[in-house]
């Protein structure tokens, strides 16, 4: 049957995008004017649907993204009856993060959610006679929101990464220069592929039906440290200087280190979370201390600020960690099922 | 020269007819065609990123029959800014999906629709190719002319040819084109307009892959 253009398709623009048509630096679109204006020079994407633009403030700075995320999942939840899909166009190092918190914030979400990012070029593009410089990063450009659009229309269920050739679950996404990408079967949770068309992975009959509940609260002061042989615990006072709401830890080739173990207790009095992160599992829980585990490092990040906003006990906070919320716990090589 | 056919999935005999015509055709023009059922995973395809619809240099669509890929295939060829040929059989009434652009003049110069009778495909094609600057259509001549001339033209035609490869017949006809033809201001205004009328009619042009 012949799908009449009446999708309707928010996009919304949360970095900096260049302008079709002009050279130079990537130019921020601010205003709805200027996505308005925008949109008109790309006369292509009317026939997909009806695209309707917003732009939304950009968060350059890491510790101000978690207002993204809320921002974003705020408005899809606005425009989740009206609308019929979503495309979240971002800066390349925002997508990991925000894939993972709107996956845990838009609980029984059947609609699509298109996350996706233009990729920088690797190398400088060739001049060429009659091209104007920055014709290609437009085409490129143009293209990329054409598949977004496209795959925003069809039945992709729930939130999910477009990067390159192909549409990634986003509660299992790990960026391409993730050294843990190789572990974690990226390749097997591709619902979505480009070739001469756009390939969507049958999946279950899902919940467009159901109302969307939006949980965007967090604790947004969660510091992130890595642990391996040989590093030095952070100190209690300069944990407490910052006003932490949460410490997550991950460990790299060692067992937790007592030191940590009365860090966390110390840190617990003054209802500062601790928890600990590793991609395969503990054989044994320290006591009073948080464990994520079985997820991509994003996830376990945003997973522990998200949990930490959603329930004030210890146990509850641990049974969030625990449940599949979204589908991004997985197996890694080497583990027990 | 690459070239992306595509022919939906329909019953309709008639359009499989026609597409496996369209694949006919093209093939023999010597481009390299892939379609729905030749894609990249039989036929290697040189890219680096992207979609293989990048890697090609023209896209050709059946579009008798509605399909949502018709949409997606306009729209990235329109993005890409890439020719396009959107062919649709005639007397057929659905509603081409160029219609969401309202007026007919914001559709960009790249895109062309083309309403046929299976008898003009070869036409419409090689025109259409003809504009990408990949093949070299010439008019058989096909009509036969008599022509009564004087001694003095004869004897004039029988020397300009003599010790050549030219006979008299492509002699007359080669000036005929490049001497008063193509030299015709005013035949040529005349062509221009009626195939302007033609393309707002959405109907192929008769003589538009003379001189593409």
């Amino acid at each position: 049957m012949l799908r009449p253009a009446t999708k309707t398709i928010q996009l919304l623009l949360c970095g900096p995008v260049r302008e079709p048509g002009r050279s130079g630096v990537p130019r921020e679109i601010r205003t709805q004017d200027e996505v308005t204006a925008w949109l008109q020079q790309m006369p292509e994407l009317s026939l997909l649907g009806s695209v309707q633009g917003r732009v939304l403030t950009h968060r350059a700075d890491a510790d101000q993204q978690y207002l993204q995320w809320q921002e974003i999942a705020g408005i899809v939840a606005q425009q989740y009856s009206s609308s019929d899909g979503f495309v979240v166009f971002l800066p390349q190092d925002a997508v990991a993060y925000t894939s993972a918190a709107l996956c845990l914030m838009l609980r029984s979400n059947g609609k699509p959610v298109i996350i996706t990012a233009l990729q920088e070029p690797q190398e400088p593009e060739e001049p060429r006679r009659g091209r104007p410089p920055g014709a290609k990063q437009d085409l490129n450009i143009r293209a990329l929101f054409v598949n977004a659009v496209q795959f925003a229309t069809l039945h992709v269920g729930g939130v999910a990464v477009l990067q390159g050739n192909a549409l990634y679950r986003a509660a299992t996404y790990v960026p391409a220069s993730s050294i843990l990408q190789p572990v974690l079967r990226q390749e097997k949770e591709v619902v979505g592929t480009i070739d001469f068309g756009l390939k969507v992975a049958p999946h279950r009959p899902h919940r467009a039906h159901m109302r969307l509940q939006a949980r965007t609260a967090l604790k947004p002061r969660v510091a992130h440290f890595v642990l391996a042989p040989n590093s030095v615990i952070p100190l209690p006072e300069e944990l407490r200087r910052h006003k932490l709401d949460g410490m997550l830890v991950s460990l790299i080739g060692m067992d937790v280190p007592r030191q940590l173990t009365a860090l966390a207790a110390e840190l617990r009095h003054e209802h500062i979370a601790t928890a600990l992160y590793t991609p395969i599992g503990l054989r044994r829980r320290p006591n009073g201390i948080h464990v994520v585990a079985r997820v991509t490092p994003h996830m376990a990040v945003v997973k522990f600020m998200w949990a930490l906003g959603q329930e004030r006990t210890f146990s509850g906070v641990q049974r969030l960690l625990d449940t599949d919320i979204a589908g991004e716990r997985q197996l890694v090589e080497g583990d027990a099922p | 020269m690459t070239i992306f056919f595509y022919l939906p999935e329909t019953p309709e005999i008639a359009i499989r007819d026609a597409g496996r015509s369209i694949e006919d055709i093209l093939n023999r023009t010597g481009a390299l065609v892939y379609t729905r059922e030749n894609t990249a995973d039989d036929v290697p395809l040189p890219r680096k990123s992207g979609s293989p619809l990048d890697a090609v240099q023209a896209i050709i669509i059946e579009g008798s029959a509605p399909d949502p890929e018709v949409g997606y295939l306009l729209a990235y060829a329109m993005a890409q800014k890439k020719p396009v040929l959107l062919l649709t059989q005639q007397g057929r009434q659905h509603r081409s999906p160029l219609e969401t652009f309202g007026r007919r003049h914001a559709v960009p110069a790249t895109v062309r629709e083309a309403r046929y009778r299976t008898e003009q495909l070869e036409r419409i094609l090689l025109s259409f190719l003809s504009r990408l600057g990949t093949v070299t259509y010439r008019e058989a001549p096909a009509i036969k002319f008599t022509l009564r001339i004087t001694p003095s033209l004869e004897r004039y035609l029988d020397w300009k040819t003599r010790n050549t490869s030219v006979s008299k017949a492509d002699f007359v006809r080669d000036v005929l084109l490049h001497e008063v033809l193509e030299k015709d201001e005013g035949y040529r205004k005349d062509r221009e307009r009626r195939r302007k009328r033609s393309d707002e009619t959405a109907a192929p042009d008769a003589d538009s892959a003379e001189h593409a």
